[in-house]
């Protein structure tokens, strides 16, 4: 691992909070740290970013915290996770000042129509993406389907659904079954 | 005051379940902002996500949006708070205490399985 300066810590991830628009944030970070700049490896990158998925909270704010910490400690965890989000929270801030000084207009409101729709699509993009990924699991598309039946039109607690939905495909996947699962000649 | 309470316990409790990432608590978040608290409308909420999309940063800071319209900047300020402060400080205890998880068996399958 690279020795990191504080200043190029705060600059690296202020470009990264401000240029990572739409989804896949965490693969940008990877992209921009491991290859293009190599300020760590891939080994060292990924054990932070499995438990950023894992710990609740958003993951970009999570990966910011591993990677600062492991250059510079708990400043450097705090210099990533505000530089990753004080200029989003001041653009949204911002744009929520002047959407309620000037009232919505009808052409703010014909924007964001527009705006809503792309963003529909975008996140078809986001879950096809995921889907891919995730529906190797074993009894994934099940489980898919019947969190979505839960949280959609039955509406219930999204807690109680992550907790038994949750549960319920760790159990499936658990190691016992993995292991067997290991091609000839690879290292279990 | 009884606002920006039930702001940040709102946004507190969006925050500790997304787990996995920010995607997928926006269906509750939609039940808490819509449905249950009455704060925005349908149409609003879907809006508001749709420009914290287009804005830099995490999409979850669309919290800020709901802050502001309930409380102004302090409410904008209570909410991005209660989505990533107390998540923060969880993230950065543990990764102070990484040298005792590194080199676990299901740490290293489970970074294997996310990122191929």
């Amino acid at each position: 691992m690279r020795r990191i300066s504080l200043a190029q810590l705060t600059r690296m991830f202020c470009w990264i909070g401000i240029s990572s628009i739409g989804g896949g944030r965490s693969a940008y970070i990877y992209e921009v740290l491991v290859e293009r700049h190599a300020w760590l490896t891939r080994q060292e990158f990924l054990p932070g970013y499995t438990m950023s998925q894992l710990l609740p909270g958003p993951t970009i704010s999570n990966l910011s915290i591993f990677l600062g910490n492991s250059f510079r400690g708990i400043p450097g965890a705090v210099i990533a996770l505000l530089a990753v989000l004080v200029p989003g929270s001041a653009t949204i801030i911002g744009l929520a000042a002047l959407y309620f000084m000037r009232g919505s207009s009808p052409s703010i409101e014909t924007l964001l129509e527009g705006m809503g729709a792309a963003v529909v699509g975008f996140l078809c993009i986001m879950v096809a993406r995921m889907g891919k990924g995730a529906l190797r699991a074993r009894g994934a598309l099940p489980i898919c389907l019947l969190t979505l039946a839960a949280v959609g039109p039955m509406r219930l607690n999204a807690l109680a659904a992550i907790l038994v939905v949750g549960g319920l495909s760790l159990w499936l996947n658990r190691p016992g079954r993995q292991a067997m699962q290991v091609p000839p000649g690879g290292t279990a | 005051m009884s606002d920006l309470i039930i702001l940040a316990r709102t946004f507190l409790r969006l925050s500790f379940l997304a787990i996995g990432g920010g995607i997928g608590v926006v269906p509750e978040m939609h039940r808490q902002v819509v449905d249950i608290h009455g704060w925005l409308t349908a149409r609003q909420f879907v809006d508001r996500y749709a420009l914290s999309q287009v804005t830099p940063g995490p999409a979850m800071l669309v919290s800020g949006f709901v802050g502001y319209k309930i409380h102004g900047f302090i409410g904008a300020l209570v909410a991005i708070g209660a989505m990533f402060g107390p998540s923060a400080i969880l993230c950065c205890f543990i990764a102070r205490r990484w040298a005792r998880f590194r080199g676990r068996p299901w740490v290293e399958a489970l970074g294997e399985r996310w990122l191929r």
